[in-house]
């Protein structure tokens, strides 16, 4: 996880495969940042979520609101960008871990009033997403081609 | 010259692998030699002397007093340890580079042979699989073919891609289509071509396609789950993504459920990040 109030940042996290990225943004108090996770839920291992909050969804997005609506962001101005969630070509559920990270977010998004402005989810795309935040501009990298999240 | 012939005849132009360790390597399948016999396998390769010590005594490994010998280093790291720093350190050259046929960065490649060769140690604890030690190395190994389709032939993966998604196959399963030939089984090729063991040829062979191997150590199985966890957390892939098929049948038969995949992949992780620095800068 990563947050900034420096118009020169350009915040970057690379190669999501299941795990899943977002960006926020708040365009008035000008301060923005990036998680990547990579389990849905920290019951999987209590002790080592305790450790590292941001590898899993639930208590990664919980720390990583908190910090940003530290930082001065609010919910009213705050633009939520997503991406990853990608899958492995399997039918079996246990495997399906973007999707169920992808789950868990929505849920928690959904609970703290955030609705998801952009997103690049699923299939089997690696994706790379990044945030410029002189601007907010979001953008994913897939197959080396960078394109706008919007 | 049609592809896959090209392919195999550019396999025989890639310099085998440093002696010491080929000699490690038939030591890992067979460690019944004894703490000597590891000795023995630097005995004549001063260099690789000095990065078991440089590493013996890194922050990670180093407890107290500094160490100068190689009999001291294999007490302190355990001779399976020891060998599989040699192999690391010698195969780091050959996967450090660039992979434009992938997309891949200078150092993805290796970065992704190292955890999934971490996590096939993960699965076998966390699955308490009685396992040879061979199996680490087999991880590093395992994708070592693409060093040939990635960089040596002018492969256009984007023409791949397409006709794997056109064609509902999976990345390999087109690679063989378009080229004749996929990644795992050049991969093969070129450790027969080094003379390496063969058990450890079939879970390089077979690490896409399980279903197909004879081996039944485990080994290939392990190793085909612990490439596919390695690609969903992003390490590894390429422009062909995560288009790779999962064996059902495998999962099963390794007894895998959500709970202990989702261990599987918390622990790998901590050990790579643990780890990780340590293995980028083995040659060094």
């Amino acid at each position: 996880m990563y947050v900034s109030r420096d118009p020169e940042d350009v915040i970057v996290t690379y190669s999501l495969g299941s795990c899943v990225g977002v960006s926020l943004y708040d365009s008035t108090a000008k301060v923005g940042g990036m998680i990547h996770c990579m389990l849905p839920l920290s019951t999987t291992d209590v002790q080592k979520a305790a450790a590292k909050p941001c590898m899993f969804t639930d208590s990664g997005m919980t720390f990583f609101l908190q910090e940003i609506f530290n930082m001065g962001a609010t919910r009213r101005n705050l633009t939520v960008k997503v991406a990853g969630a990608a899958s492995l070509l399997c039918t079996k559920g246990l495997f399906k871990i973007g999707e169920r990270n992808y789950t868990v977010l929505r849920k928690i998004l959904w609970k703290n009033n955030l609705l998801i402005a952009a997103e690049s989810v699923k299939g089997t795309e690696s994706r790379t997403l990044s945030l410029y935040m002189d601007s907010g501009r979001t953008t994913i990298k897939s197959k080396g081609i960078e394109v706008d999240l919007r | 010259m049609n592809k896959r012939n090209e392919i195999i005849a550019k396999l025989k132009d890639i310099p085998a692998i440093p002696v010491s360790a080929s000699k490690a390597i038939n030591f890992l399948q067979n460690p019944s030699k004894g703490l000597s016999g590891v000795v023995n396998i630097f005995e004549y390769d001063p260099g690789m002397t000095a990065n078991i010590l440089k590493l013996a005594n890194s922050a990670s490994f180093a407890s107290g007093r500094e160490i100068s010998s190689l009999q001291e280093a294999v007490v302190r790291l355990g001779a399976t340890n020891v060998l599989q720093l040699l192999v690391s350190s010698s195969l780091a050259p050959y996967m450090k580079i660039q992979l434009k046929g992938y997309d891949l960065p200078p150092g993805e490649l290796w970065k992704s042979a190292v955890k999934t060769a971490i996590c096939a140690d993960v699965i076998k604890q966390t699955l308490k699989l009685d396992l040879p030690d061979f199996t680490f190395t087999a991880g590093l190994l395992h994708d070592i073919g693409k060093i040939v389709l990635g960089s040596f032939i002018d492969v256009n993966p984007t023409e791949i891609i397409d006709y794997a998604t056109a064609n509902g196959l999976s990345f390999p399963e087109a690679e063989s289509k378009i080229l004749g030939i996929d990644h795992a089984e050049a991969g093969a090729i070129l450790l027969r071509n080094w003379n390496l063991p063969e058990e450890l040829e079939q879970p390089v062979r077979w690490h896409h396609s399980p279903e197909q191997c004879e081996d039944d150590s485990g080994v290939t199985a392990v190793i085909h789950i612990a490439d596919a966890l390695t690609l969903m957390s992003g390490v590894g892939a390429g422009t062909e993504g995560l288009n790779y098929r999962i064996s059902e049948k495998v999962s099963d038969k390794l007894g895998l459920n959500t709970k202990n995949i989702e261990l599987i992949i918390c622990e790998t992780q901590i050990k790579y990040e643990e780890i990780c620095d340590l293995y980028m800068k083995v040659e060094d």
